[in-house]
């Protein structure tokens, strides 16, 4: 996936301003990473919890998942993460549920799930598992008015940023890179900066085409810093 | 043969299509299509999509089927090609969506059995042999060669040769082309029985001894199951566009392609890693076995 460095991210600003906001996960922010054959391992489960969904959860009180995301997780390790997470007193997720949507949101949900799943491989009419996750999360916080959606996602991430020029009906939900929170956690001390470093450079600065397109940590952190640095209390 | 037979004005009309839509193509006359089968479907913006599918005890494969897609206001057209059929028979297949995709005469990824959907796939099984090999140009190669339009007096060997050199020219199937004869009146029904009872994919039997003798390498490229599994060049071109366009990563690219038995490398883009990288991330990240799934 291409860094973007060119403008400030207003959802990253205000998620700094306020990080108690509603976050909407997609997946693939609760799947340990696995880049093989390209490398040699993917990312254990363990420790992709303790490097990464450990303190992601510590820091960001109002994390959530869609009900169809959940669906996704069923029988791989995350399920038994965000289970813990929703049963405890008080819950640590929060689950979205279309049964908690009126009629009049259902069907606004229904458009906006037929304008975004033309251009994933999901398909309402036959429900299948392809992309299902994100179109469900998108269409559910487009109706709802949540407005950040994270995602390590590139087609998620254009449903939302291209959403004027594909008509997704998505105008109103922003997008949260993985980089721009492993960046959040890496500036305010919030996780290992080691861990934050190898985990950039895994998702992000690995092959030559990325290392062509992409910078480095030392100039991704430095840029970061210059975009957002004022934002920081 | 098939018991449903087409009137004269349906071969006429099976006849003109064919003859427009070759001309169309830029194959006048005597100009075998064969091999550039595959460039028509990409002039004519058909997706090409080739997986081998082997028959399932007594249940035979499809051999191919046009399926249409609408996106917005773009139709999208796809033809599935079984390449686990004989190569001569999916160019055949090829020509027979053909006819589905010029008349309208919609999918038929499913085969209903009644009598009108059987009409449909007799007249494009027609279009195809038509489109293959013109009626009138086979009239004029009989002629030419035999003096004479009708080749009942002509011993069952020669015909076999005359058969096998339309085979490796025309690329028509063997049983197409002895229909074809026998459609334009140049063989008896006897000569018909006779040469549609030849096992033509027996290469050592008699018409494939001909057949190789004809033209060796053409004869048994069409004799063989291509077992392809891939796409049209324009259809990868796509897939490179969006990788090039950063629309997906390199880790998509690379499943994208390998779909289609491709890889980044082929078309120049190899996914490298320094070796140095890979230690030093596998150094870090190998606390734990992995426990995914």
């Amino acid at each position: 996936m291409k860094i973007n460095l060119t403008h400030p991210n207003p959802a990253l600003i205000s998620i700094i301003e306020d990080p108690e906001q509603i976050i909407t996960l997609d997946a693939n922010f609760l799947i340990a990473p696995d880049r093989r054959p390209i490398t040699k391992r993917g990312i254990g489960f363990e420790q992709f919890r303790e490097i990464w969904l450990d303190p992601i959860f510590s820091v960001f009180p109002n994390l959530a998942i869609h009900e169809s995301v959940y669906d996704e997780l069923v029988g791989i390790s995350p399920q038994n993460y965000v289970d813990a997470k929703r049963d405890s007193i008080p819950p640590e997720i929060i689950i979205h549920k279309d049964s908690s949507l009126t009629e009049v949101e259902k069907i606004l949900r229904d458009t906006i799930e037929s304008k975004i799943a033309s251009l994933t491989k999901y398909d309402p009419m036959l429900d299948n598992k392809d992309d299902r996750g994100k179109v469900k999360s998108l269409s559910y916080i487009a109706v709802k008015g949540l407005l950040y959606f994270a995602a390590n996602d590139n087609n998620a991430i254009q449903l939302i940023e291209k959403s004027e020029e594909w008509s997704t009906g998505l105008d109103n939900v922003q997008a949260i890179k993985m980089y721009e929170l492993i960046y959040y956690l890496y500036r305010n001390d919030l996780a290992d900066k080691t861990a934050m470093k190898m985990l950039y450079k895994y998702q992000y600065y690995l092959t030559d085409r990325e290392k062509s397109t992409n910078p480095g940590w030392g100039d991704f952190s430095s840029s970061m810093d210059s975009l957002y640095e004022s934002y920081f209390k | 043969m098939n018991p449903l037979t087409l009137n004269e004005v349906q071969v006429d009309e099976i006849r003109k299509l064919a003859g427009d839509e070759r001309r169309f193509l830029g194959f006048v006359g005597e100009t075998p299509i064969a091999n550039d089968i595959f460039t028509i479907l990409d002039r004519l913006d058909i997706m090409l999509l080739e997986y081998p599918i082997e028959p399932e005890g007594d249940r035979p494969a499809f051999s191919a089927a046009i399926m249409y897609s609408e996106e917005d206001d773009k139709k999208l057209t796809f033809i599935g090609l079984n390449t686990a059929d004989f190569y001569d028979k999916q160019i055949f297949a090829i020509a027979h969506e053909l006819y589905h995709y010029y008349t309208k005469s919609g999918s038929h990824l499913s085969r209903p059995e009644d009598e009108d959907n059987s009409l449909i796939e007799v007249k494009a099984n027609r279009f195809a042999a038509e489109f293959l090999l013109p009626e009138t140009v086979l009239e004029s190669i009989v002629l030419e060669e035999f003096k004479t339009s009708s080749l009942e007096k002509i011993q069952h060997k020669a015909l076999l040769r005359f058969i096998a050199r339309l085979h490796c020219t025309w690329w028509l199937p063997y049983r197409s082309l002895v229909r074809r004869l026998h459609e334009i009146g140049a063989i008896s029904s006897e000569q018909y029985t006779e040469l549609y009872s030849v096992d033509e994919r027996d290469l050592q039997g008699e018409y494939g001894k001909i057949g190789q003798a004809t033209n060796k390498e053409v004869f048994l490229k069409l004799n063989q199951p291509t077992k392809n599994i891939g796409t049209s060049p324009n259809e990868i071109e796509i897939i490179i566009r969006n990788f090039e366009d950063n629309l997906i990563d390199e880790d998509k690219f690379a499943e994208t392609l390998s779909l289609f038995n491709r890889t980044p490398d082929e078309f120049g883009y190899e996914i490298k890693v320094s070796q140095e990288d890979i230690d030093e991330l596998d150094a870090f990240f190998s606390g734990e076995d992995d426990d995914e799934d």
